[in-house]
């Protein structure tokens, strides 16, 4: 397809660069003498035409509200230069004036300027918040109005979520301008959230909030909680309610997992919800030791997440994101913690901040670490979710199980995604072993599975990728039930049914790598290679392997591995040899060492997989008994 | 100069800070003659009413072609939202800090450019175990089932197997910006531009055809 002349070269150029008259008559000549790079060239001209009708979008509503708050906010940057010229001349007054024994009683307003904590709420060390002389006409006098008169009007309640509109916004410990107020670090900046744990607090004519902060796009930016002031006197804000924090759209766990905890709080409550996500990682969890540096929470341990028990919801979304909430589970609900599968997808309902998390409360605190608050002990309890219904999708493919297409024209991919290589389409009802996933791609979830019924090339199964799902909605791939047989009592036929022809995966799925038992007659067949052209290892485990058991029970017969050097009672060329008890088992622990010894390239990466999964569907005899 | 011209001022003066005074200049400056225009304060906005006038003038003239332009790179409305967002954002601290964009539409389209640009080497590419509603807007054509979206939908999509950089530049040629600022915009010289985007047209070309949108 691609054509690489230098007339096409300097034709698609001509499209965005200006030519040298020279290389204009380069191309030209060239066109004309070569009929394909005028085609080509042609062709670039009408997709350039194409990308003309690219989608025209509008920005939401709301883009604008916040630029246009933004542009209104001053920043604060631009006046620390003029703010420190200001200090630094304070400083020289308050010296000359120390010198002169002015200050020899000193005022209140003094201690403030001149301690160690008299900084500002806002712009570290450098803002003095006391009113001045030069204070912008038509600002409320301090300590006039009412609370919040000031700052934008109605006083910011708790639960909610809120932002820094100015820059190096300073925390304290205590809601107040004095040297018991510890100054923390570090400072907050333009766009960081905040959630209001308590508050309005009025002190030093400053409106305070008690918060917890975190930074969008910066996981690892962490602040302790504490307070800080509404905005100046002045009425420029330092802090303003956000009105876009919460979703509008319905509720699906990625939405949810985009969030912030603190956001889920605050958006969610204790509404009722109903999510469907992947949940594993069903356990137990450890009871919390303050090591150093580590605060505990005390508390109901299902709620506080420390010597209870907890599942999570595994996602991974393309925004830096803490990860889905994590699940717990009431005891005395109605949900009994077996309902949750360890790795499957489920129907949730439940909510957010849990009326127990009322009993949530500051625990044992390591010598290094900074005590808990009252409400951050309580927010970390609100913050779980507590599962009050659980219904499991019961078809959702699950990695290392079996799969069936449920759906004409599959398409297998190479790689998750739309824009990988396209392999074959698969029937409806093409059995396949799901490998791994699912990843999302392209919006759709994807599993990488292997396709036995399907040559790639070389006698090695097709191994791609395919979509699960349109969007969660018609299924296109789904969880294959087998019929297992009661491990106490497998025939031959059972196995046969299972196996079939060696290629099967049932008895893999049914029976893992668990001891089973049959009986039958016994037959060796020596050298015969029945697997695809290349040699694989372990040489006794594989396709290729020179001793190979049939086990025959009336006319069903499968076939089986010796374990490696196990002495059989047969001979080459043997077969129904009397009749014997057969100890086996599936999954192999020498799978994990299967490989082909080929040269990858040129049958593909995947036939590892495809030498793995065929290991671990070999049926392996480790004990043959003879029955009277 | 003509006369009445309002000229906008930072006036320094301690007592007006945070204010910028509106003048009026009647008259012309003569060096030979040594004569001055006619000088006198008309009003006073704040500096954040004069940012705010200066960027949403901006934002109402350019957030259409800019957000058609982050959706094409990045294929998602909310992602978009939030570059064209960002983009401005920049605008206004530039303003703050006094540095005014002399073309303000291509100071744009190379923010975001770069915005996209840093956003994909960052960002995860594989989402996992999510559960997503169909949305009607952004959905795309699998292949089990037939091609159902508009060409400029399925274009997007076809973007997608560009790298950043490659899109980039095929998008904002598409907005009419000429090599050379392109080049510019995705920092590369001219020449390596050139073949950067040689490439990306016949990969992108290829791939059309083979999808049946193109001849």
């Amino acid at each position: 397809m691609n054509h690489d002349h230098d007339a096409l070269r300097l034709a698609v150029a001509s499209l965005d660069f200006e030519l040298t008259p020279q290389e204009q008559a380069r191309m030209q000549a060239g066109l004309l003498e070569c009929e394909e790079c005028a085609r080509a060239a042609a062709s670039h001209n009408e997709m350039q035409r194409l990308l003309g009708r690219l989608p025209v979008r509008d920005a939401s509503p709301d883009v604008r509200q916040r630029v246009l708050r933004y542009a209104l906010v001053p920043p604060r940057d631009r006046q620390l230069p003029v703010l420190l010229a200001a200090a630094a001349l304070l400083a020289l007054m308050v010296g000359v004036a120390a010198a002169a024994g002015a200050f020899r009683e000193r005022t209140p307003f003094d201690a403030r300027v001149t301690g160690p904590s008299s900084s500002a709420p806002a712009l570290g060390d450098v803002e003095s918040p006391e009113p001045t002389a030069t204070a912008d006409p038509g600002s409320p006098a301090p300590g006039q109005g009412p609370p919040g008169a000031g700052f934008g009007g109605t006083p910011l309640t708790p639960d909610t979520l809120a932002q820094v509109v100015s820059g190096r916004l300073r925390i304290r410990s205590e809601p107040r301008v004095a040297a018991d107020s510890i100054k923390y670090e570090p400072l907050l900046d333009v766009g960081d959230h905040l959630l209001i744990l308590d508050g309005p607090v009025v002190a030093d004519d400053y409106e305070w909030y008690q918060v917890t902060a975190w930074r969008p796009g910066n996981l690892y930016a962490s602040f302790p909680v504490g307070w800080v002031s509404r905005g100046d006197h002045d009425g420029t804000p330092w802090i303003s309610a956000r009105a876009d924090g919460c979703p509008t759209v319905a509720t699906t766990m990625d939405i949810v997992a985009a969030l912030h905890p603190e956001e889920r709080v605050a958006c969610f409550g204790d509404r009722p919800l109903r999510l469907r996500a992947f949940v594993q990682g069903s356990a137990a969890t450890a009871r919390c030791v303050p090591d150093p540096a580590v605060a505990c929470v005390d508390g109901p341990a299902w709620l506080t997440g420390l010597g209870g028990w907890q599942s999570r919801v595994d996602t991974q979304v393309d925004v830096p994101s803490i990860g889905g909430p994590s699940l717990t589970l009431d005891p005395d609900g109605p949900v009994a913690a077996s309902a949750l599968p360890e790795s499957g997808m489920v129907d949730l309902e439940g909510a957010f901040d849990h009326p127990a998390a009322a009993g949530c409360h500051p625990g044992a605190t390591g010598p290094g670490a900074q005590p808990l608050a009252e409400p951050v002990a309580r927010l970390a309890c609100r913050m779980r979710f507590v599962v009050t219904k659980v219904t499991a999708d019961d078809n959702y493919p699950v990695a290392g199980t079996p799969g069936i297409t449920v759906s004409p024209n599959l398409r297998v991919r190479s790689e998750p995604g739309l824009t990988s290589e396209r392999f074959e389409l698969l029937a409806d009802g093409t059995r396949v072993w799901v490998v791994e996933g699912p990843v999302v791609a392209a919006d759709y979830e994807w599993f990488k599975v292997l396709v036995p019924s399907v040559d790639s090339g070389g006698g090695t199964p097709r191994v791609g990728w395919v979509s699960a799902s349109d969007h969660g909605a018609e299924r296109w791939l789904s969880r294959r039930t087998i019929d297992c047989p009661a491990p106490g009592s497998i025939r031959v036929a059972d196995l046969a049914r299972l196996v079939g022809s060696d290629k099967g995966d049932g008895g893999l799925a049914c029976f893992g790598r668990s001891a089973i038992r049959i009986e039958g007659d016994l037959g060796l067949v020596c050298n015969d290679r029945d697997r695809p052209s290349w040699d694989w290892e372990p040489a006794w485990l594989s396709g290729n392997a020179t001793r190979k058991l049939t086990i025959r029970d009336g006319t069903a017969v499968i076939s089986a591995r010796p374990r490696e050097n196990l002495e059989v009672p047969v001979v080459c060329g043997d077969d129904g040899v009397g009749r014997f008890a057969i100890d086996a088992h599936f999954d192999d622990e020498a799978a994990g060492e299967c490989e082909a010894a080929v040269d990858r390239s040129s049958l593909g990466h995947d036939i590892g997989i495809a030498a793995w999964h065929w290991c671990r569907a070999t049926l392996v005899v480790d004990q043959v008994t003879r029955i009277p | 100069m003509s006369p009445n011209r309002h000229l906008s001022v930072d006036c320094r003066l301690p007592q007006s800070r945070g204010y910028r005074v509106i003048l009026s200049v009647e008259g012309e400056i003569d060096p030979s003659s040594g004569q001055r225009p006619t000088i006198r304060p008309i009003g006073r906005t704040t500096v954040a009413d004069l940012r705010a006038d200066f960027v949403m003038a901006a934002y109402d003239e350019h957030q259409r072609k800019l957000t058609s332009f982050a959706y094409a790179l990045t294929h998602d409305p909310d992602v978009a939202d939030d570059l064209v967002q960002e983009t401005f954002l920049r605008l206004v601290k530039e303003h703050a800090a006094g540095r005014v964009p002399d073309n303000v539409s291509a100071w744009l389209f190379r923010v975001c450019a770069n915005l996209v640009t840093s956003r994909g080497r960052r960002s995860v590419v594989a989402r996992r175990y999510v559960e997503r509603a169909p949305r009607p807007d952004d959905e795309v054509a699998a292949d089990v089932e037939m091609l159902r979206h508009e060409m400029g939908e399925a274009l997007v999509a076809a973007l997608a197997i560009l790298t950043i950089e490659a899109r980039t530049a095929l998008v904002m040629a598409a907005n009419g910006f000429s090599g050379r600022e392109i080049a510019a915009s995705i920092g590369r010289s001219e020449p390596a531009t050139r073949t950067l985007m040689f490439r990306a047209r016949e990969r992108l070309r290829s791939f059309l055809v083979a999808e049946g949108m193109h001849a």
